[in-house]
């Protein structure tokens, strides 16, 4: 029933959030690898209760490869797990052990939410679908992110997550101008249905705030790449052109694209798209010839020169620093910007002020910062308030707390293997 | 106001909308998808910027046929007004006053010399929830620079992921930054909606996407390895072959075979050819780092004269995990995914095929209502409901 109509208020996990607008909520999370695991993390992160559900007969990818600390593998040391599974707890549970589907049923039957991005099928021979689950918890809200589809041809295709970028369509636009595609070189599809899933739960917990009803919420990785491609389907069902590899040219912007500075393999990005931007990078090149060249005259006429325009460009900021190069295009009001590297995004003054990296304790690696959250609230609590959890650390409190079990019960069903 | 909501989850929510171009428009359309009452602010007689990007049907300019505004732009109001003249701001701050959410995406500079803050933005709805995406975010030391979705992919760190060695970083193309900035700042939205957070002010910065969820997994990997990773063009060198993308006949195919028995089965699949066998290619980490350029060629050769439907077949027959690269072509011509795509009756463009939602819901799916709003279509009506002339006055001025 509504969070707010419950006849006795749940029992919350030692160590749960008690201040933040989803604390009231509980999410089952049986998110795998990048994609599931971030729609939990963004419902953890505003205060939601969200349980991941992981054993080590079965290890989540992100609990897997070669340790930091020492030589033997070891789930606890995955740095990129430590990201998208912060603010969560682990219930170690075989769900392939009898009775291990059984615990699942009653943990949603005193839960909200269930996310899952499983192989199709895989839920429903566990007896995990929404259809079996909703018997017990008739107001589930639950969403699915599979990587292509759920039913039909594409649910039977196994492919990496790589893949999911180019099926859908936006590697084949990833290269430079008139060459072949590149693709793109990290994952994009992941994060991308995570957001897109956790905004769709929010919005089902919206209509059941008002309504009393759940619902069921599909998606996919490769369907939620689909809104990022609007711009191209426009233009193939107006023009009837296919897009292909651009490079960095972008209509409308003139110059458009990334040059190299002094350094090694350093290069800034800069964009100019109104006549007063182009004045100004005039003025920051202190190339007053440039203004009356007529290659450059307006932009239609810059997007005709582009090659030159971009050896202009590139033979100024190649005798200059980065950092040098951007202020100066900054202050004559052109949009630029280096292109940061890992380190130096996490050594960057304008990041750090933003928290965009948090600093917290892990019991096995010590400290170690994960990435923060893209939003500010002004009534708002930290994003990260809990490190992720170890594989099975909250198994105990979730038998006792939440489904009551003794401790003898407990006891026994570790021993059989149910739970870890 | 009377709602011209939907029957979505979002129903009843009232979302008042200046915001230009693809982040703050993807957020409201994300909303106005699913219910939500979405009334766009645009400048008078110019609008919203995107309306002069294009496409244009036959690359004919006009301001009611850009691709990407249509696009955006369904299941919304258009109001014109100048909210950068005081009497034009006036017209918002009563606008919001009866909006549960106002999103914008003024640069921090824009909303401060036009006095858009907070508190005058909440003159009439103290509870109005404020909801700002820029490039930088409202604060920070680089809060006021000038930037562009390519200089926040920069500066959020993906170009340095893009490319090939030695060869300029690449942008992620379609501005894929402004999208994901969008999309996280509709999230916070719905959570103060959700837990009654009154007056809630938001401050979305999009190159904070990009550092922190997009992409801010590899600062660990760099804190405990000091590795700093970079561009590899088409393939990965690192691992186990393949993860690469290579030619077929019609265009491109996407390899990566993490497990033996998956490269196995690809062997199987091409046939048992004698030089998979070759001893210089037991190990596929070896295989890859000093012969992955032989073995593409060898592939390539064997693919050359199949299409990738043909090899997706086999693959997925075979129980190889390799998947083609389509082209927007190919996407839209997938019966599989016909239902990811809507036709919708734009003013000027009955029947226009567009990307639709990026998901069902069971029991109260999103829809289309209406096309993209000519722009100032709903000027009047909309301050009617709230009980304000516009004089002409200011429609003189150009203010509305």
């Amino acid at each position: 029933m509504p969070i707010e109509q419950q006849q006795s208020p749940r029992v919350s996990l030692p160590g749960a959030n008690q201040d933040g607008p989803l604390s009231d909520l509980r999410v089952v999370d049986f998110g795998w690898a990048w994609a599931g695991a971030t729609a939990g993390q963004i419902l953890a992160d505003f205060g939601a209760e969200v349980i991941k559900i992981e054993s080590r007969t079965r290890l989540d990818p992100m609990r897997q490869g070669r340790p930091i600390i020492g030589t033997e593998p070891d789930p606890e040391q995955n740095p990129i797990c430590h990201n998208v599974n912060r603010n969560k707890f682990s219930f170690g549970v075989n769900l392939k052990a009898p009775g291990g589907p059984d615990l699942i049923r009653d943990l949603v039957a005193h839960s909200d939410v269930v996310i899952e991005n499983m192989t199709p099928g895989a839920l429903a021979r566990l007896g995990l679908t929404y259809e079996d689950l909703k018997v017990r918890c008739p107001e589930l809200i639950m969403v699915s992110l599979p990587a292509f589809w759920s039913e039909g041809p594409m649910s039977e295709v196994k492919a990496y997550a790589p893949s999911i970028t180019g099926v859908s369509g936006y590697d084949s636009m990833v290269g430079y101008e008139g060459e072949e595609p590149l693709g793109f070189q990290q994952g994009l599809a992941d994060p991308n249905v995570g957001l897109h899933a956790a905004f769709a739960v929010l919005a089902a917990l919206r209509h059941r705030k008002r309504t009393g009803r759940g619902q069921f919420i599909q998606t996919s990785q490769a369907r939620a790449m689909l809104p990022l491609l609007g711009e191209a389907v426009a233009e193939h069902v107006m023009t009837g052109r296919t897009p292909a590899p651009a490079g960095n040219r972008r209509t409308g912007f003139a110059p458009h694209g990334n040059y190299q500075t002094l350094g090694e393999d350093r290069w800034i990005s800069i964009a100019v798209r109104s006549e007063r931007e182009w004045e100004g990078l005039c003025a920051a090149l202190e190339r007053p010839d440039l203004l009356t060249d007529r290659r450059f005259a307006d932009g239609f006429a810059r997007s005709q020169n582009l090659e030159a325009l971009d050896a202009e460009v590139g033979a100024w900021t190649g005798q200059r620093e980065a950092d040098e190069a951007v202020a100066t295009l900054q202050g004559n009001g052109v949009a630029a910007a280096p292109c940061l590297n890992t380190a130096e995004r996490f050594h960057n003054e304008h990041l750090m002020s933003r928290e965009a990296y948090v600093p917290v304790e892990h019991p096995v690696l010590g400290a170690e910062f994960i990435y923060g959250s893209p939003w500010k609230t002004s009534k708002g609590q930290p994003s990260v308030w809990k490190r992720v959890p170890l594989l099975g650390e909250d198994t105990d409190a979730i038998l006792r707390d939440i489904l009551g079990l003794e401790e003898t019960e407990i006891a026994s069903m570790r021993d059989a293997g149910v739970v870890e | 106001m009377a709602e011209v909501s939907g029957d979505g989850p979002l129903s009843g929510l009232v979302v008042a909308d200046f915001s230009r171009i693809v982040a703050g428009p993807y957020c409201t359309m994300l909303l106005g998808d699913l219910g939500a009452d979405v009334i766009k602010v645009e400048k008078p007689f110019v609008g919203d910027p995107a309306r002069r990007s294009g496409p244009f049907p036959a690359d004919e300019a006009h301001l009611e046929r850009s691709g990407l505004f249509l696009y955006l732009n369904t299941n919304k109001r258009s109001v014109s007004i100048d909210v950068l003249e005081p009497s034009g701001a006036d017209l918002l701050a009563r606008l919001c006053g009866s909006a549960d959410v106002l999103v914008c995406s003024l640069h921090p500079t824009e909303s401060d010399a036009g006095g858009l803050d907070d508190e005058f933005l909440r003159a009439h709805n103290p509870e109005l929830t404020i909801a700002r995406v820029t490039p930088y975010g409202m604060t920070g030391p680089n809060r006021d620079w000038l930037g562009y979705e390519a200089n926040t992919a920069a500066f959020g760190g993906i170009c340095g992921y893009l490319g090939a060695s030695g060869r300029p970083l690449l942008f992620p193309p379609l501005a894929i930054g402004d999208y994901e900035a969008g999309l996280n700042v509709a999230i916070p939205i719905l959570v103060a909606d959700l837990a009654d957070i009154s007056g809630q002010s938001i401050d979305v910065s999009e190159t904070d996407c990009w550092a922190t969820v997009q992409n801010g997994m590899g600062v660990i990997e760099y804190i405990f390895g000091g590795r700093v990773f970079t561009r590899m063009g088409r393939g990965v060198k690192s691992g186990p072959y393949p993860n690469t993308i290579l030619r077929c006949k019609d265009g491109h195919m996407r390899l990566v075979a993490m497990q033996r028995s998956e490269w196995q089965r690809f062997v199987a699949v091409m046939g048992d050819p004698e030089w998979a066998s070759d001893p210089r290619f037991k190990d596929r980490v070896v295989m890859n780092e000093k012969h992955s350029d032989e073995v593409d060629a060898l592939i390539e050769d064997w693919m050359k004269d199949k299409t990738k439907d043909e090899i997706f077949d086999l693959c997925r027959i075979g129980g190889v995990p390799f998947a083609p690269i389509y082209t927007i072509a190919e996407v839209m011509s997938q019966p599989e995914f016909a239902s990811w795509f809507v036709e919708v009756d734009h003013p000027e463009l009955p029947g226009m095929r567009q990307v639709g939602f990026p998901y069902e819901l069971s029991e109260a799916p999103p829809s289309v209502r209406s096309g993209a709003p000519r722009l100032g279509e709903h000027t009047t009506s909309v301050f009617a409901e709230l009980g304000i002339e516009i004089s002409p006055e200011l429609r003189a001025h150009e203010i509305c």
